[in-house]
């Protein structure tokens, strides 16, 4: 069944008609990391700087879950998608291309708890609720489950929506850990002023990617990779990183990098080697 | 206007109260509507503009999302159950619009038209990061907040009504409790209606303003009655006097018409009070000049006019409505108003009057009595002075010669004292009647010729005018010769009297004193001459000289006793064979002549008894010899002063006597008063009475000089005496003459039987103050016992 939908989905990946094909702006999907809201006030500024730079139209859309954001992607109806959720085996199939990546030395999958909780090790979090962003989470969900997995700790997983919502719940006390994104885990606790611990963290893999539908014109492609580039050259480009990382909080502004498929490898030996099950994706 | 008179104070009060809050409903109530209007506006705003905002979050993610029917189903339920009425979304392409139905309203339309509020639109765009996803109009209707305003408006009409009619029952109950007592004194004052003695009652709970006022009122109605019962009295009192007065009394209006009289005056003027009110008081009572019958202002009007009271002139007559004419004698006093706003102004007059006939009828007989003499008619002496006054003005200026004679009659004592006062009295008619038909009569062309006046008791002046001297010595001699031929009859006794004149010419300079002066010391020189004689006034004449410088003692009698030239000296009269251990002196008065040498008073005594102002020595002797002793308390003889006979006579002495006696404190027991024989016979009955009178007191009186008159023993039957002084004349020789020694043996034998002091005085010698032992004369008094000696000072 699970095969037929995604035979679906790459028919109409490939032949179906798209309302962005046919003119009008580029739907740019963005993986729901935090509330619709931040979502929007971060990227609206980002975009229309791009679309400007670049003289293509983007349009963010952002679906109510990570999950249904990436659905969508999965289904077409996004011309670019600032993700990591495409390097998994079956969604490696529908040819996004890495464009550019978020600046940074990467982020890191963690389970974190409480600064208050008892739990020293993941052993002490066995039988209890760990928090995760959504089933198709990479740093949210896959690595650190996998990590429990790999460490035999059998935990109840509930997913919150988004990253921020599995870690409200920890912070809120609804669940005695969370598999989290160190990144957005970090921004998160200096925006809300909360402790918390890292009982287990991963290796680093390069922050999410910006990719582009293999039906988007090579030449707007390239200039959408290149007006992503130009935004921490450049200043006005700096000033709109700069207000976007203030609205969200974060340490500094995050440009982008230059990056492409090969800089990802490591999310795709992951998913080879994971305890977690994949369920298709 | 006058609904509103007669409303009661509490009526006035709840009126009051009810038009206040009306006025404040009304005006509160445009004002709340104002107050009101802002709110809403200002609610629908706000709400609309919140509406907006909550909205544009709401709309965020749905947008963000596209999410356009949850954006229409959030729309709906907005417009359904909250305020908004429309809210609209335009623009990132798309259009979407909710709008509710009209929602039935509780507030009447009136009310929406009142308030006038006004649909609130409010528009938010929904930006996010920059990107404008469509502006958000949300519209909303003011029928809620009218709806709502409404409800206020009810709560709070009910509040205030509520209020209002809480505070109304309050009001009633209070103003009901309140005004008990002034009800009470209103229905006090109703049921008064003058009454004063009617009391204000107030019930227990009155407050205490109206306790206070009301014991005010009571108060001022116990003063009122009390001032009006004084009022009554007084008006009876007053009423009762007018009408008891013997004066006529008219009391008029400011305009002089008549508005009260009292009986004397309806009497006097004939009119009755009732007709006489209201007419002027010239037709009321007229009056007219005695004299020239003219006219005369009536003083009441007089009064009015210059506000000033007014006396009626003399001889003005009444002319009564009867027509009768009467003198009368009047006053008009102003009557000021008291009124306390009209004070001071004149609010009528009153005419006091009564009947002047008796009076004037009086003052002719009084002006008659001043100038004459009530027995004989004659001119008296005032009358007589002021004619001799007149007379020698004509002397000086016009050269005319006058003569006065002053003429006193000899022997009328006599017939005075023998037949009494009725007979001398008939006796002065019967001469004056015989010098009438001699004197000159007036001259045929009514020409004074002569005055005859009667001077005193027996005592005569006729001035004769344009009389040369001889004439009028002529004219003295036949009065003279006429009195003397007269033979005066009462009760079958005849008397013969005479009379001696003194004349004297007016010359020019002369005063009215020094022609009588003159003329009376010619006429004592004709009596010492003999009597029944004329003499006539020469300076150079030695009698008249003695005399005139006799009188000069008299005239400076004062000025003498204030140049200390009367001095009081002492001898002693000693006890003889009397057992008697006390100290007795009789005081001696000597004189300072005009060579500064004391002497005895001779001459000055007997000229101040001859001029009858003997009474003036002894009373300065006795109160000088009073001094005496109440500054010397250590003396304490006793004195033997002597009374003249004029002094006894004299009307006030007793009082003087007892009233010095008393203030100086002595004792009456250490003054002896001397009476001579002579001056007791001459004044018999003043003698008894005075002399009764002050041995009652404690003094006591010596007979002097006893023996000295013919009748000396007879006397002691009629003076109560407690002592007799032998005439010095019999002691003098005492010693020698057998006759002398009998006489005082005689006396001493009458006072041992009498059981009377014997005093012998001029003793001069032992001889005779043996003598005078041997024959057992208590006392003894000479200069052989002591010299007289002034009194220690």
């Amino acid at each position: 069944m699970k095969s037929l939908l995604w035979f679906f989905s790459a028919f109409l990946l490939a032949f179906g008609a798209r309302a962005w094909e046919a003119g009008g702006p580029y739907p740019f999907g963005v993986l729901n990391h935090r509330s619709l809201t931040f979502t929007a006030e971060y990227w609206n500024p980002i975009l229309a700087w791009v679309s400007e730079r670049a003289g293509v139209r983007l349009e963010l859309r952002v679906a109510r879950t990570a999950n249904e954001t990436t659905d969508m992607a999965t289904r077409g109806e996004l011309a670019f998608v600032y993700t990591n959720h495409f390097f998994t085996p079956e969604r490696a199939k529908l040819g996004f291309t890495v464009l550019a990546r978020q600046e940074g030395e990467g982020i890191r999958g963690q389970v974190v708890v409480r600064e208050d909780s008892p739990a020293r090790q993941l052993s002490d979090l066995a039988g209890q609720k760990v928090a995760f962003a959504n089933p198709y989470g990479f740093t949210g969900y896959f690595v650190p489950y996998d990590a429990l997995l790999k460490a035999g700790v059998k935990v109840e997983p509930v997913f919150a929506g988004t990253q921020e919502a599995a870690m409200g719940q920890l912070k809120f006390a609804q669940a005695a850990a969370a598999g989290v994104n160190s990144q957005v885990m970090a921004d998160y606790a200096r925006r809300e002023h909360f402790a918390y611990r890292v009982l287990w963290e991963s290796m680093p893999y390069f922050d999410l990617a910006v990719m582009a539908h293999p039906k988007v014109p090579a030449a707007d492609r390239e200039a959408v990779r290149r007006a992503f580039l130009a935004l921490r050259e450049e200043e006005n480009g700096r000033a709109v990183l700069a207000d976007a990382a203030r609205k969200l909080g974060l340490e500094r502004p995050r440009g982008f990098v230059a990056a492409q498929d090969a800089d990802y490898e490591n999310y795709r030996r992951f998913f080879r080697e994971t305890r977690v099950p994949l369920a298709g994706q | 206007m006058n609904l509103i008179a007669h409303l009661s104070l509490r009526s006035r009060l709840l009126l009051a109260l009810a038009g206040t809050g009306l006025l404040l409903f009304l005006v509160g109530g445009g004002v709340m509507v104002r107050i009101a209007q802002g709110i809403g506006n200002e609610v629908l705003a706000q709400t609309a503009a919140r509406e907006a905002r909550l909205l544009a979050v709401t709309f965020v993610e749905p947008l963000i999302l596209r999410d356009y029917t949850t954006v229409e189903q959030l729309m709906r339920h907005e417009v359904e159950n909250a305020e908004a009425s429309v809210v609209r979304l335009s623009g990132d392409g798309v259009s979407i619009e909710a709008s509710d139905r009209p929602a039935s309203l509780q507030r009447p339309a009136w009310f929406a038209r009142l308030l006038q509020l006004s649909p609130a639109h409010a528009e938010e765009r929904i930006v996010v990061g920059g990107r404008d996803y469509g502006g958000l109009t949300v519209i909303i209707e003011p029928g809620f907040v009218e709806d709502r305003l409404w409800r206020l408006l009810g709560l709070g009409m009910t509040i205030a009504g509520s209020a209002m009619i809480l505070l109304a029952l309050a009001m009633h109950f209070i103003l009901r409790a309140n005004f008990t007592g002034l009800e009470a004194i209103r229905a006090s004052s109703r049921r008064a209606a003058g009454n004063l003695t009617e009391r204000i009652e107030l019930p227990t709970h009155a407050p205490p303003e109206l306790v206070e006022t009301t014991r005010v009122l009571n108060h001022a109605r116990d003063l009122l009655q009390g001032k009006m019962d004084e009022l009554a009295t007084e008006k009876e009192r007053w009423r009762i006097t007018l009408s008891s007065i013997g004066d006529g009394v008219v009391v008029t209006d400011a305009d002089g018409d008549v508005a009260f009289m009292n009986p004397v005056a309806e009497r006097l003027t004939g009119w009755p009070l009732a007709e006489a009110q209201g007419k002027p008081i010239e037709a009321v009572m007229p009056l007219i000049h005695e004299e020239t019958r003219a006219p005369q202002p009536n003083p009441a009007r007089l009064a009015l006019r210059t506000g000033k009271p007014q006396a009626m002139a003399n001889h003005t007559l009444l002319l009564a409505r009867d027509g009768r004419e009467l003198p009368v004698h009047d006053s008009a006093a102003i009557v000021p108003s008291v009124a306390h706003d009209t004070p001071g102004e004149l609010c009528g007059a009153v005419l006091v009057f009564r009947d002047d006939s008796e009076r004037r009828a009086l003052l002719k007989e009084l002006r008659m009595m001043a100038f004459h003499d009530p027995l004989t008619g004659l001119p008296n002496r005032r009358a007589l002075e002021g004619r001799i006054e007149r007379a020698l003005r004509q002397v000086g200026i016009e050269g005319r010669s006058h003569v006065f004679c002053y003429i006193d009659l000899d022997q009328f004592k006599l017939v005075n004292d023998t037949c009494g006062h009725a007979a001398g009295d008939a006796l002065l008619v019967e001469i004056v009647e015989l010098m009438r038909a001699a004197v000159p009569a007036p001259a045929a062309g009514g020409g004074e010729r002569s005055l005859l006046a009667r001077i005193g008791g027996d005592e005569f002046g006729l001035l004769l005018f344009d009389c040369p001297l001889d004439e009028g010595v002529a004219t003295a001699e036949r009065l003279v010769g006429l009195i003397t031929a007269h033979v005066f009859r009462y009760e079958a006794r005849q008397f013969h009297i005479g009379a001696s004149v003194g004349i004297t010419l007016l010359e020019p300079g002369m005063s009215t004193g020094e022609v009588l002066g003159r003329a009376d010391t010619a006429c004592y020189h004709a009596k010492d001459q003999g009597r029944g004689r004329v003499e006539v006034h020469s300076p150079a004449h030695a009698g008249i000289r003695a005399l005139d410088e006799e009188m000069q003692w008299v005239a400076r009698f004062d000025e003498s006793v204030a140049a200390h030239r009367f001095r009081l000296y002492r001898q002693r009269i000693a006890p003889l064979t009397a057992q008697d251990g006390a100290m007795h002196y009789e005081i001696l008065l000597r004189v300072l002549d005009a060579e500064e040498v004391m002497g005895p008073p001779g001459r000055v005594l007997s000229a101040l008894e001859r001029f009858g102002y003997a009474h003036l020595l002894d009373r300065w002797v006795l109160d000088t010899l009073l001094d005496h002793l109440a500054r010397h308390p250590e003396d304490r003889a006793s004195y033997a002063i002597n009374l003249s006979g004029g002094t006894l006579s004299q009307a006030d002495f007793l009082a003087h006597v007892q009233e010095r006696l008393t203030a100086s404190g002595i004792e009456p027991a250490r003054l002896l008063f001397e009476i001579t024989e002579t001056a007791a016979i001459h004044h018999l009955a003043e003698a008894q009475r005075f002399i009764t009178t002050m041995r009652r007191l404690g003094c006591r009186f010596c007979l002097d000089d006893f023996g000295s008159g013919l009748s000396s023993f007879a006397y002691l039957k009629q003076l109560p005496v407690s002592m007799l002084k032998i005439d010095g004349a019999f002691v003098r020789a005492v010693h020698e003459e057998s006759t002398d020694f009998v006489i005082v043996n005689a006396i001493a034998q009458i006072g041992r039987d009498l059981s009377l002091d014997v005093v012998a005085e001029w003793v001069e010698n032992r001889e005779i103050f043996d003598k005078l032992a041997e024959i057992g004369i208590g006392f003894a008094q000479g200069y052989f016992i002591h010299r007289p000696e002034p009194l220690p000072e």
